[in-house]
């Protein structure tokens, strides 16, 4: 049902980093409002409308405490709202505190979408190639964590049974659970030498070792990334060349329109992230009728 | 250990990334500057982690602290503030040097945030930890390491890093520069937290770094581990 | 000549004073079977590891061994892990990734086999051995017996000529014991591997290995077929002949010794021809005695809308009073001492504890639990640091530990670290450590899980000791013969209840299928025997009494 399973997870990774690079760099509203509203109908093209628009009230508290940050730490502006403490409250400074509660909004759902695309597993299989032992550090802690946790039960409960440290108390109780966790942290040291064991009989460290190829690179892969490296080019222009620039301080409404030329910049952007939101709310749509009709 | 086309890959990779921050930088894009920053810092552990000959054992014992770390998020979590990350990744650092210590840090914050949430404010968590468990590791061959006062200080280093570093990564995002009285707000505001976070670290660690430690030893002793 | 030769092998330990192979000699055959058993601490982990390279312990090595001609260390290190094969003992300490195709990829990755052949190789190996389904699984939500099977294929995916296994069956349930040992038979049948088996639970195994090989203080003793085996054994041997051919080397068969059920049938059909008792078909509930903990009724369930654990079961235990409670592993038994032990709190139904209802608080003169892996317990550096810790406060606490320590022999252990203790050990300690608390009952969880048979005995012979001093105990096992040798009264579980418990004998003789070898073997045949000792006395009985 995801898109994104189909895709090589380099591909994926590419296009969200793509994304998260041009969003955090968007100082204009024109280069970020888009973007906002793409990282929005991504996230509910993922969850459904429902779910996404649950989120309403944590990301408005978010707004607001941004742009209230803003509003009373930064002086700068010609517009001036009041006097706080004999220091000027700016209407730009409120502004540019909304533009970065959107921008920070617009990064949170991105990465949201991102880990949605990309969960962890495929994303550690990105790592491995060029950190193979770090991603396989990562991979063995992660096939370590149900374990631990069931081990960890399971002293506290034998522990528990003993009755040799049943008094009550905070600091008893945490005694008791770092008591427990050092029993974990022990025993499971004790046996990841036998995991070890398990990894160098298998020829652990030898040279020359390989990666199993599980998700080959498609067609559908090339013709996406071509496109990624068509549309990143007049993407990344403004950020280059300083013409998408944005300054709050002082404040002119009439800057808000781009130009034709910066327009089609911020356009290319736009692709970029509005690319996903169609492949998705392809598939969505396509297993909506599938169900449909059977 | 790895292959010479993926040390060209890792430092060409490293190097336009450095060239990449240092344009942001001069552009004042200090919103994706500061993370990418953060990460740049951590790739040379990571980066040297990958080159050190170390083998299986090594390899396994970091895995378990990293387990470890991630799963004391969740037995202490109904414990608001006592979380015994820092704790454990000052632990490894003490027992099993500084490499040792700031990759399970930095392993930690990746592999907790796939739960929690990934986001930029990971590359903080990363370098702060990771710096912790690199800290701690210099003590890790010296007698200090069962010293009180050395360990408190871990502890208290470990709490004030994590929120400054976290704060710094809210400052930026909220104000898209470092503008030093939102900083400071945003610490103040912290403030107790910081300070639980720092209590907790040291109350942890005085409670376990000897059974810990004398039983990290005798592992060593026993395997041969980080010799 | 032989594919692997193994001559004057001797290996001390870095620092130890005496050696633990001490002169071993041993040839196995290419495509041979061989199986290797010895008591406990006689260097068959040792050699098997000396065997692999890669785990080649850490000390002074003299003698040679040679792989198909050539020394073993001249062997490349990529050679050395493709050909040799190993799988240890505790499936749970084995893996490590997280999911079933990178386990299994793991060593192909690691020896370097092109990245676009491996899905292939996995596939190969983990469809020969039946677990293709699991490839996509978490190993966490595995079994233990599909771990082990997930070992086994990780091994097998490199294409091993020489299969090395250490106990690889010794934390299984019997199902699962079934399955793994078949598998490692058609691996060597019909892929022709060498296969080089240690193991102490020998019943199903010496019908289908070629050889066994008896390891004592550090040498091979004898190496011989399973048969020759039977016939020559002596007394030390004997814990590792099969219930079968143990009864009919004791009660002085003749002819061929039989290996399996099958044969030890008619072997004694020509033998005996006594009237088969008759065996009551149902077993009543042991009464008369005075129950003093009892349930009633208990329901349980982890989560709201998860399945029953355990569903209206009721039991009783009088003082005294050995209860085995069988089953396969995953069933619910440990569940079921939990509750018991008032770890988990039943969602319905009453506890009982001397008439009166609800449980005793945790700590002394209560209900004690160990649990299956006693290692849970131990939360310092060394034995004596164990025990004392139970006694804090005690005055009388320094005695009790010197009795204790006498009687369950842990004299020689006390300044060891619990963590380097042999398993059978390593229970004695625990249950020291519970003893120090003087229960009334004890609650123990697959206590016989990863002992040797000797290890297994005398455990056995510690429990009556306690019982007939008094204290009651619940035993989860699915070790069929341990339970008859142990208990007084038996239950299955099944399907989240008990069957109602009966005494041991009428549990056992009422069974066809899920009961001991030696009821298989005499039943309807001669007087119904549970065990292989009771069997070779009534044999000789029957012997002494028919002309």
């Amino acid at each position: 049902m995801i898109y994104a399973d189909r895709l090589h997870p380099l591909t994926v990774f590419l296009f969200y980093s793509s994304i998260l690079i041009l969003t955090m760099t968007a100082t204009h509203p024109a280069a970020l409002l888009p973007l906002f509203v793409s990282a929005v109908l991504l996230r509910g093209v993922q969850i459904g409308a429902k779910r996404t628009l649950a989120g309403t009230l944590v990301a408005l508290l978010l707004l607001l405490t941004v742009t209230a940050i803003n509003l009373f730490l930064v002086h700068r502006g010609a517009k001036i709202l009041f006097f706080l403490n004999g220091r000027p409250v700016t209407l730009e400074a409120g502004l540019a505190g909304l533009s970065s509660g959107v921008m920070i909004l617009t990064v949170i759902l991105f990465c949201a979408c991102l880990s949605r695309s990309l969960p962890g597993d495929r994303l550690l299989s990105l790592f491995s190639r060029r950190l193979p032992r770090f991603a396989l550090l990562l991979r063995m802690a992660i096939g370590f964590l149900p374990r631990f946790r069931l081990r960890y039960r399971e002293i506290s409960e034998a522990r528990g049974a003993l009755g040799v440290a049943s008094e009550k108390g905070m600091i008893r109780k945490i005694k008791a659970r770092l008591s427990d966790l050092s029993i974990l942290m022990t025993l499971m040291l004790e046996e990841s030498m036998d995991r070890a064991d398990g990894m160098r009989a298998r020829g652990y460290g030898l040279p020359g070792a390989t990666r199993a190829v599980t998700e080959p690179k498609s067609r559908r892969d090339a013709v996406l990334a071509v496109l990624l490296i068509l549309l990143l080019v007049p993407a990344l222009y403004p950020l280059f060349s300083g013409r998408g620039d944005w300054n709050w301080y002082p404040l002119d409404f009439s800057a808000l329109i781009p130009d034709l030329s910066l327009a089609l910049f911020f356009a290319a952007g736009t692709a970029i992230a509005v690319l996903p939101v169609i492949l998705e709310g392809k598939e969505t749509l396509k297993w909506h009728i599938l169900r449909s009709r059977i | 250990m790895t292959n010479a086309r993926t040390r060209v890959f890792l430092l060409a990779f490293g190097g336009v990334l450095v060239l990449f921050d240092a344009f942001l930088w001069f552009r004042g894009q200090y919103r994706l500057a500061f993370p990418l920053l953060a990460f740049l810092l951590t790739l040379p552990a990571l980066i040297a982690f990958e080159w050190r000959r170390s083998g299986a054992r090594e390899l396994a014992a970091i895995a378990v602290m990293t387990g470890i770390s991630v799963i004391g998020r969740v037995i202490f979590a109904p414990l608001p503030g006592f979380k015994p990350v820092s704790a454990v990744v000052i632990l490894t650092g003490l027992s099993f040097g500084p490499l040792a210590g700031f990759i399970t840090g930095a392993a930690t914050a990746l592999l907790s945030n796939f739960f929690f949430g990934q986001g930029p404010w990971t590359a903080f968590q990363m370098l702060a930890w990771g710096t912790v468990g690199l800290l701690a590791g210099l003590f890790s061959r010296t007698r200090l390491r069962k010293n009180p006062v050395v360990l408190g200080l871990l502890g208290v280093i470990g709490g004030v890093l994590f929120s400054a570093l976290t704060d710094l990564w809210t400052t930026v995002a909220a104000t898209g520069t470092l503008l030093p009285a939102a900083y400071l707000t945003f610490l103040i505001s912290g403030l107790p937290f910081t300070v639980l976070y720092a209590v907790s670290n040291v109350l942890f660690l005085v409670i376990l770094t000897r059974p810990i430690l004398r039983k990290t030893d005798r592992l060593k002793q026993k395997y041969g581990l980080f010799t | 000549m032989a594919y692997l030769a193994v001559s004057d092998l001797t290996f001390t330990y870095h620092g130890a004073a005496a050696p633990v192979l001490t002169g071993c000699d041993l040839s196995v055959g290419e495509g041979e079977f061989l199986l290797v058993v010895g008591p406990s601490g006689c260097g068959k982990t040792t050699l098997l590891r000396t065997l692999k390279p890669a785990l080649a312990p850490y000390g002074e090595t003299t003698g040679t061994i040679t792989l198909d001609g050539a020394p073993l260390d001249q062997l490349s290190p990529r050679d050395a892990a493709t050909l040799i094969g190993f799988v240890g003992q505790d499936p749970e300490r084995q893996t490590v990734t997280d999911t079933v195709f990178a386990e299994i990829a793991f060593g192909l990755e690691s020896t370097g086999v092109e990245g676009a052949l491996i899905a292939g190789r996995v596939a190969e190996a983990a469809g020969f051995l039946g677990i293709s389904h699991l490839a996509s699984r978490k190993i966490s939500e595995l079994s233990g017996g599909e771990k082990q099977l997930v070992n086994l294929a990780a091994a097998l995916a490199l294409r091993p000529r020489l299969l090395l296994l250490d106990e690889p069956v010794a934390r299984l349930d019997p199902p699962a014991k079934l399955r793994f040992l078949s598998a490692v038979r058609r691996i060597n049948e019909e892929a022709g591997v060498t296969v080089i088996l240690v193991c102490h639970d020998t019943e199903e195994l010496f019908p289908a290995v070629d050889r066994v090989a008896m390891m004592e203080n550090g040498a091979i003793k004898s190496i011989l077929p399973p048969r020759e085996f039977v016939r020559k054994a002596q007394n030390g041997d004997l814990p590792f002949v099969p219930t079968v051919p143990r009864i009919w080397l004791l009660s002085g068969g003749t002819g061929e010794p039989p290996l399996s059920v099958r044969e030890g049938r008619a072997w004694l059909k020509e033998t005996i021809r006594a009237t088969p008792e008759n065996v009551p078909e149902k077993g009543d509930a042991p009464t008369g005695k005075e129950e003093f903990l009892s349930a009633r009724y208990l329901w349980f369930r982890y989560g709201r809308n998860a399945p029953d654990v355990v569903a209206n079961l009721s039991c009783s235990l009088s003082a005294g009073e050995i209860l085995a409670v069988l089953g396969p592993n995953g069933a619910g038994k440990t569940t079921l001492l939990k509750l018991l032990a008032g770890i988990l709190r039943p969602v319905a139904g009453t506890i009982r504890y001397e008439g009166k209802k609800g449980l005793p608080k945790a700590g002394r003169n209560a209900i004690s639990y160990l649990p299956q892996d006693p290692a849970l317990l131990f939360a310092s550096d060394t034995v004596r640091e164990e025990l004392d810790e139970m006694t804090g406060g005690d005055p009388d606490g320094a005695a009790k530990i010197e009795k204790l320590v006498a009687r369950l022999s842990l004299g020689g252990l006390l300044d060891s670290h619990p963590y380097d203790l042999s398993g059978g050990e390593q229970t004695r300690l625990a249950i020291a450590k519970l003893l120090l608390l003087s229960p009334r009952v004890l609650l123990l969880d697959e206590p016989t899980a990863g002992l040797d048979p000797v290890a297994k005995t005398d455990l056995s012979t510690l429990l009556r000791e306690l019982a007939n001093e008094g204290c009651g105990m619940i035993v989860a096992t699915h070790d069929l013969t341990f339970a008859a040798e142990t208990a007084d009264c038996a239950a299955a579980f099944f399907n989240a209840t008990l069957t109602s418990p009966a005494d041991t004998f009428r549990f056992f003789s009422a069974n066809r299928f899920y009961t001991t070898q030696a009821v298989r073997l005499t039943r309807d045949l001669t007087r119904v025997c549970l065990t292989a000792d009771e069997a070779v006395a009534a044999l000789r009985k029957a012997e002494g009494g028919t002309p």
